[in-house]
């Protein structure tokens, strides 16, 4: 009797200190109730509630569960995910409510004013394991061959709240799976129809695909015809699945998740830089998860950064290679290479080379080659693809002034020359947000799905010109309270960019997009090192324009150069991680390390200092990338002044003091006046615009750097975007299980 | 052999030879010597013994157990010389009475010294910077993962 009441006793305590996953938490805008009653009066807006006893201030219009989360309880839930629309349908979420006959929904009821609410009497107890016996009744018990084991809500829910044993005798429904893609696996017998997938895909993704056919137990989720999930957001079902009915394809069979290393990191693949999560076991990169920020990533990830992983194991350089005279490259040791590359240098005048940096160099290896090309007298610094020539004295120039967080607060929205969806399809999600909240927007460039509906407004700078001349969305953009332009990348590479950059500053100008507290002016950009290298000043200096053609050329990860900027007899130096353009075109290699091998500073596209970590080890004999280019200064004999991760992090502040303020956005300052002058005289030299139309800087979003171009996964992807049919993406032996069929039948 | 290492010792004047007027000046002389030459004695038994000779000869062995104590020459401390020494010679019984394996013989006396010949080879004068040293060796900026 004595054990039996310890036992219960433990249970419950058991049930008020769970801890529920974090992707299920909401966040917790309220004060909890210690903090608030120590308040004399409550404020005009909040209400009070009770909950097992104890009052709560919570503001008008919260729901019960909310209630609940700011008494800092609990409650167990499927389907109510603070992101997505309230559905209400997997009744998990029961609390009991005093004067209510029946237990409620706590995630779909709104808290009235004085409510007692009850989250541990037996009758709560007892709803919740009537709930957890209907959703085991046809949830098949393969937890141990279920990737989701270990990390599943249900399993851990039915331990806490489910019945110790079952009164089910029949058998099972099953449900055939459906192809969704080269990305997402699914295993739909193991759904529970919290439609938290079907919510996400049409209210975040923007994307038709996913939706609930049948009725009763005939229910089930799918697209409604054989089609891929077509979205660059698709990934995040998997994260909001509470089950394993959507898994990770490329991954599936690979981890279980107490076996991972999580390593707290950001995201390169775009210039969102996107807050992630690396889960690593050894040496091997598993999976990547988005991690939390209001700020920058909400909980979402594109399908790029989280599933081109795989790229990081294929066509990796791992020793230093010298091109010898008969062409072929010969591995060598570190010493010896870099004997080579001050033999290459030998004799050549500091205006005689060029430093071209990638799009995925971090800012310390970008501030050391800069010194050490300052230090050989070379001022001809360029990012590849870029915009050589852009002026980046003024930082509110190339920066997303109203911040990504802050275009929610924009009325009306004008894109012009990008396609958000492609170049930052995060940045793309926010945008839908704030059209679903009501917000105007149009679009000057090719037509693009952009998953929102928008007025498109021509498709080059004429349309640009028309809207000067006045038209009814340049009205609404006048009219509006806080409009904001959004700028592409696209349109930062065109040679009439001066041309164009006035017009829209005319236009800003006129539709006072830049007010007192509100600066609508953003610039978009599509690779992750480009914020910092217009921060720290890597560009061609003045007198680089009239250099005569290079005869060194050092690429910092650099595969998109293009062409004219390495004359044939150069002698080129390509330090990098993957065998793509830049290695085979290089005369000596030096191996550097990925993203996620080093801590890199970023900063995205707002201004936003981010760092990666470590995750896994260097491949092989390489090294990070600012200390090659310390060793390389060492051996021509120029050795710069740092030679310590924090020196050189020092050295970062010290060029651009925000880059020294990780994790923080500094908004730059608007110098509208002086601007606008600089360009009126620089546009006056310009040519006029050409009418060819914007388009967006992106060809391929699946593939733009070497490492999505070195993934199997973003291959199978664009394989099977081209059919639109799932199937295609499969080829025998791509996945875990297929690869043991496949090889069992080759025996 | 002898008289390279004599020669060598010469070269770069130090090594087994302390000064003379620190605390152990009579005993410490002659240690460290002592030491290398007992090993030697053991080199052709263990070549035999653990198979090395499709890899390497004894004359070979002994330069690089000699490598191995040319590490060490800069140290002084009487105390601590007797330290190694002691060390060494538990490793010495190790090796003679078999509890060392092939393997453990081939990474420490036939891998290890070579690589330090190389390294000492390519950097005579020790010119590098200390930061050079640890790049090239790979132990600076090598991620904590894992
Ligand atoms: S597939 Fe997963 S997320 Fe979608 S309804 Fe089923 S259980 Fe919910
Ligand atoms: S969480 Fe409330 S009904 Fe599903």
């Amino acid at each position: 009797m004595l054990s039996k009441l310890a036992r219960t006793a433990s249970r419950s305590r058991v049930q008020q200190n769970l801890l529920l996953p974090s992707i299920l938490l909401p966040q917790q805008p309220f004060q909890s109730s210690a903090v608030t009653s120590q308040q004399a009066a409550p404020a005009e807006d909040h209400i009070e509630v009770k909950v097992n006893g104890s009052p709560v201030q919570i503001p008008k219009g919260s729901t019960v569960m909310q209630a609940c989360d700011a008494a800092g309880i609990d409650i167990p839930r499927f389907c109510y995910h603070p992101k997505l629309s309230i559905a209400g349908n997997c009744r998990m979420c029961l609390v009991e409510v005093e004067k209510s006959p029946k237990p409620v929904a706590s995630c779909a009821m709104p808290a009235a004013p004085n409510m007692n609410i009850k989250t541990d009497t037996d009758l709560v107890k007892k709803a919740r394991e009537g709930v957890m016996e209907f959703l085991l009744i046809n949830h098949p018990l393969d937890c141990p061959i279920c990737d989701q084991g270990g990390e599943c809500d249900l399993q851990e829910q039915s331990m806490h709240f489910g019945s110790d044993r079952s009164r089910f005798t029949e058998m099972k429904r099953s449900v055939h799976d459906k192809n969704l893609g080269p990305l997402v696996k699914t295993v739909m017998t193991r759904c529970i129809h919290c439609t938290r997938c079907v919510r996400f895909a049409t209210e975040v993704a923007g994307v038709q695909d996913l939706g609930m056919v049948g009725r009763g137990k005939d229910s089930e989720i799918g697209t409604y015809i054989d089609k891929l999930l077509t979205s660059e957001l698709s990934g995040n079902v998997i994260d909001l699945c509470p089950v394993g009915a959507l898994t990770s394809k490329p991954a599936a069979f690979t981890y279980r998740n107490w076996e991972l290393k999580n390593t707290e990191t950001i995201d390169v693949s775009d210039a969102q830089g996107t807050n992630t999560r690396v889960d690593s076991r050894g040496v091997e990169v598993m999976r990547i998860l988005p991690r939390l920020n209001e700020d920058v990533n909400e909980e979402w990830l594109s399908d790029k950064g989280r599933f081109q992983y795989d790229g990081l194991k294929q066509q990796r350089l791992n020793v230093p290679l010298v091109k010898g005279p008969d062409g072929a490259f010969a591995p060598k040791r570190w010493p010896e290479a870099l004997e080579a590359v001050a033999q290459g240098l030998q004799g050549i005048a500091g205006n005689e080379m060029r430093a071209i940096a990638g799009k995925l160099s971090d800012a310390e290896s970008m501030v050391a080659l800069k010194d050490l090309m300052n230090k050989l007298g070379c001022g001809n610094l360029t990012s590849e693809g870029g915009f050589p020539d852009l002026d980046a004295d003024v930082r509110s120039n190339y920066v997303a002034n109203t911040t990504i967080r802050g275009i929610e607060g924009a009325d009306v929205i004008l894109l012009i020359g990008t396609n958000p969806r492609i170049e930052a399809p995060v940045y793309n999600a926010r945008i839908r947000k704030t059209w679903l909240e009501g917000t105007q927007i149009g679009l000057v460039g090719p037509e693009y799905d952009l998953t929102y509906p928008y007025t498109h407004l021509g498709e080059g700078p004429d349309a640009l010109a028309a809207m000067l001349g006045g038209s009814d969305f340049f009205q609404k953009l006048q009219e509006a309270q806080h409009p904001a332009v959004v700028l592409g990348p696209g349109i930062l590479s065109r040679p009439d960019r001066d041309t164009i950059l006035q017009q829209v500053h005319e236009l800003v100008e006129k539709a006072g997009v830049v007010k007192e507290d509100w600066n609508g002016y953003n610039i978009l950009h599509d690779a992750a090192s480009r914020v910092a290298a217009l921060d720290l000043g890597f560009l061609p200096s003045a007198r680089a324009q009239s250099a005569p053609k290079p005869k060194f050329v050092y690429l910092l990860g650099s595969d998109d150069y293009s062409e004219e900027d390495i004359p044939e007899d150069a002698f080129v130096v390509y330090q990098g991680t993957h065998g793509d353009r830049g290695a085979p075109r290089a005369n000596v290699i030096l191996p550097a390390a990925a993203y996620v091998e080093k801590e890199g500073t970023f900063v995205n596209f707002e201004g936003r200092t981010q760092r990666t970590k470590a995750a896994v080890p260097m491949v092989g004999d390489s090294r990070e990338d600012w200390r090659i280019i310390r060793a390389v200064s060492e051996v021509v004999g120029r050795p710069l002044p740092y030679d310590t991760t924090d020196g050189v992090q020092k050295r970062l502040a010290d060029v651009a003091p925000h880059l020294g303020k990780v994790d923080a956005v500094e908004s730059p300052i608007w110098l509208n006046g002086e601007y606008n002058k600089a360009f009126a005289e620089r546009a006056a030299k310009a040519a006029e615009a050409f009418q060819q139309p914007f388009s967006s800087s992106i060809k391929e979003f699946f593939m733009t750097d070497a490492i999505s171009r070195s993934s199997q996964v973003m291959a199978r992807c664009i394989q099977s975007r081209k059919t639109g049919h799932p199937k295609s993406a499969t080829h025998p032996g791509a996945f875990g299980q297929d690869a043991a069929a496949h090889a069992a039948a080759d025996m | 052999m002898v008289r390279a290492t004599l020669l060598s010792l010469a070269r770069s004047g130090q090594g087994l030879y302390t000064q003379p007027e620190q605390h152990f000046a009579k005993a410490t002389p002659n240690k460290g010597r002592d030491f290398f030459r007992e090993v030697c004695r053991l080199l052709p038994w263990t070549v035999n013994n653990y198979k090395l000779n499709e890899l390497i000869t004894v004359k070979e062995l002994r330069s690089n157990v000699h490598a191995l104590f040319r590490q060490n020459s800069h140290v002084t401390n009487p105390g601590v010389i007797d330290v190694m020494i002691y060390k060494g010679r538990e490793e010495l019984e190790m090796v003679s009475l078999q509890h060392k394996q092939r393997h453990h013989l081939i990474t420490e006396y036939v891998a290890r010294p070579q690589e330090l010949k190389r390294q000492l080879a390519s950097n005579p004068q020790g010119s590098r910077s200390k930061f050079l040293e640890s790049f090239y060796s790979g132990a600076a900026g090598m991620s904590q993962g894992v």
